[in-house]
């Protein structure tokens, strides 16, 4: 199965820095955001809230059906503690109008720091809390976490302004220095996020000898399903199908070639 | 060992939690309102999680004591369980923890005080010379992270003067050291779970080996604790009579008789919708990609493999100990075995856990 790291990003400033690292390409696809993409990575450009970056989620989603998607919100933050230019992976996204709290699982060891990231839904000028402020992450988390298994759902952000650093001076080149200040982050994030995806994908991979038997013989769904775990169950035992034999040549439906695969694999018990 | 921990704010304050966490300084701590938010939601991946499981500590509000399902005892005349916690630092895969929780996250409660006193309101309710038991270990292993969580030590004291309530320890580990810092007492029972070595290789992962295990239980004897031993699940291999008997010759000849509680037996069976999920898990793992059989909502293996490897072990394990002290965890009885020294399960008790 196919799987990819899909990066939902608010502006055209935070995207462009990552759209060159990765060498991705414009995909002509939904009119309403730009997705853009390489053989292991898809960014679209949502645009700024949390409404549109859910909205992006679901995008990318219908874009790579049938796709193992781990799922990267990166962007800029204000923080109420945390220096311009420090990167962190949220450890907790609160959404400050709803009070709903989640909490990303961390099951690889992040390359920076991580804390608690608050949606606004206007620009945080007070920093009230020693946490990060966005626009975003709760749109993006809880569209996201629909979409995939939570442990491959991140949010990764930059920090661009702070007390001290007022967001009124956060320009264009100034998000596009911070990205390109933080690509090795990103790039170590997403191959951790890449190897998680790869290990589900294989899971559900199926293989030759099941397209063999869905060509010679009809299955109903449920047979396929049966057939699908009999199949995967030989594969790991290591029991030799051969549909050529005259076991199987002798089958006149997918019922009875089914039964041949589960006498067979039930007399591997004694051997 | 844990860089992610979560503390519901409930219980930041307490002592016990102060100390898990100075132990790991370097790990993020996060604070919560309860433990559901982190564990066991909808879409979690308990095999991605159990790469690194996140230690969650939290306080249990009511159910401290429950009911052990029919025929879980070793000989008592009351039969409970409790779990201060929820999952394993081991990785068996058998395990039912895998079916039975999305999460692999470790989750504490750290109330154990209000545990004890249910404990000891339970064992009120019956007659001074009846047999109370407890057993812990149940959705857990009961020693594993003792280091770090005292837990056994804990309940120890708790049952320490009362004669007729039983604690038994269920484990894996080798963390014996709260048992060998205190007197012997007779009505704790550290019970170890035990399959052949190349089994346990192959599918208890992270666990220590079976060498090691035994010196813990030769090292508790030697001070004069009794221990169980647990053969629950038996695994069947091809070979599983010179597996098992390699492993039969090597626990009762080491071990002193006289100091062994009891003994289970079980092959191993899950519900099978814990099993399906296992196999959602692990379809590359050549234990669950064996052809089970189901049978009244269990898998487990064919029926004539199961009654010739139960009947098999009991007449092995009964050249070395005396019947009394044999006990059956599971539905079918082989016919060859004696009624008086079966004790049934019912359906919903056939878990697999240490
Ligand atoms: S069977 Fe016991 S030791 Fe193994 S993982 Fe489960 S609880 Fe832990």
């Amino acid at each position: 199965m196919n799987h990819s790291v899909n990066l939902i990003v608010a502006l055209k400033a935070e995207a462009q820095p990552l759209i060159e690292f990765f060498e991705l390409k414009a995909l002509p696809v939904d009119e309403t955001i730009s997705i853009f993409t390489n053989h292991e990575v898809t960014l679209a450009l949502a645009g700024m809230g949390k409404s549109a970056a859910a909205h992006a989620v679901q995008c990318v989603k219908n874009t790579n059906q049938g796709c193992v998607n781990a799922w990267l919100n990166i962007g800029i933050a204000g923080h109420g503690e945390f220096d311009v230019g420090q990167g962190f992976l949220a450890n907790r996204i609160v959404d400050q109008t709803t009070m709903k709290t989640w909490y990303p699982q961390f099951v690889f060891q992040p390359v920076c720091r991580t804390g608690t990231l608050m949606t606004v839904d206007k620009v945080e000028t007070d920093y009230s809390d020693p946490v990060g402020y966005d626009m975003e992450a709760s749109g993006f988390y809880s569209a996201a976490v629909n979409c995939s298994t939570i442990e491959l759902v991140h949010t990764y952000k930059i920090v661009s302004d702070n007390p001290r650093n007022s967001v009124a001076k956060v320009t264009r080149s100034k998000i596009d220095n911070l990205i390109k200040s933080k690509l090795s982050e990103i790039r170590c994030t997403i191959d951790s996020l890449k190897k998680l995806t790869a290990e589900v994908a294989t899971r559900s991979s199926s293989d030759e000898l099941l397209h063999q038997f869905l060509q010679r013989w009809r299955f109903s769904v449920t047979q396929q399903i049966q057939l699908n775990s009999l199949l995967r169950k030989t594969n790991v035992l290591k029991i030799d199908i051969d549909v050529e034999s005259n076991e199987y040549m002798s089958c006149r439906n997918g019922k009875s070639a089914l039964k041949v695969v589960e006498r067979t694999v039930e007399t591997h018990w004694r051997n | 060992m844990y860089r992610n921990i979560y503390v519901e704010s409930e219980v930041l304050r307490y002592p016990r939690v102060k100390e898990i966490l100075a132990r790991y300084t370097d790990a993020s701590v996060v604070t919560c309102d309860r433990y559901t938010e982190i564990f066991n939601l909808k879409s979690q991946d308990f095999r991605l999680q159990k790469k690194q499981p996140a230690l969650i500590l939290a306080r249990k509000h009511r159910g401290y004591i429950q009911q052990a399902p029919a025929g879980y005892g070793v000989g008592g005349d009351h039969n409970f369980y409790f779990s201060t916690m929820m999952n394993c630092l081991y990785d068996c895969r058998y395990c039912f923890l895998q079916g039975m929780y999305r999460s692999a996250n470790h989750v504490v409660f750290v109330n154990y005080e209000d545990f004890s006193s249910a404990l000891l309101k339970t064992a009120a309710r019956f007659e001074k010379d009846e047999q109370v038991w407890f057993f812990s270990g149940y959705d857990c292993d009961s020693l594993a992270l003792e280091p770090v969580l005292s837990m056994a030590d804990f309940f120890i004291e708790t049952v320490s003067s009362s004669q007729n309530v039983w604690l038994e320890l269920r484990t894996k580990s080798t963390q014996i050291r709260s048992l060998l810092k205190r007197t012997p007492l007779p009505n704790i029972v550290t019970a170890f779970s035990f399959t052949p070595t190349a089994i346990s290789e192959q599918i208890e992962h992270q666990v220590p080996g079976v060498e090691k295990r035994l010196a813990a239980m030769l090292r508790l004897q030697e001070q004069g604790w009794s221990v169980g031993l647990r053969f629950d699940p038996l695994i069947y291999s091809h070979n599983f009579r010179e597996q098992y008997q390699d492993l039969f010759n090597l626990l009762f000849l080491s071990l002193n008789p006289n100091l062994i509680h009891s003994i289970s037996i079980g092959v191993f069976r899950l519900p099978k919708h814990f099993y399906k999920q296992l196999e959602r898990l692990y379809p590359d793992d050549s234990f669950i990609a064996q052809p089970f059989n189901s049978r009244n909502g269990q898998v487990s293996y064919p029926l004539n493999i199961e009654l010739e490897m139960k009947s098999w072990c009991y007449k092995q394990i009964q050249e070395h100990i005396e019947k009394n002290k044999i006990f059956f965890a599971e539905i079918s009885v082989p016919d060859s075995i004696p009624a008086t020294s079966i004790s049934l399960k019912s359906e919903l008790d056939v878990r697999n856990v240490n």
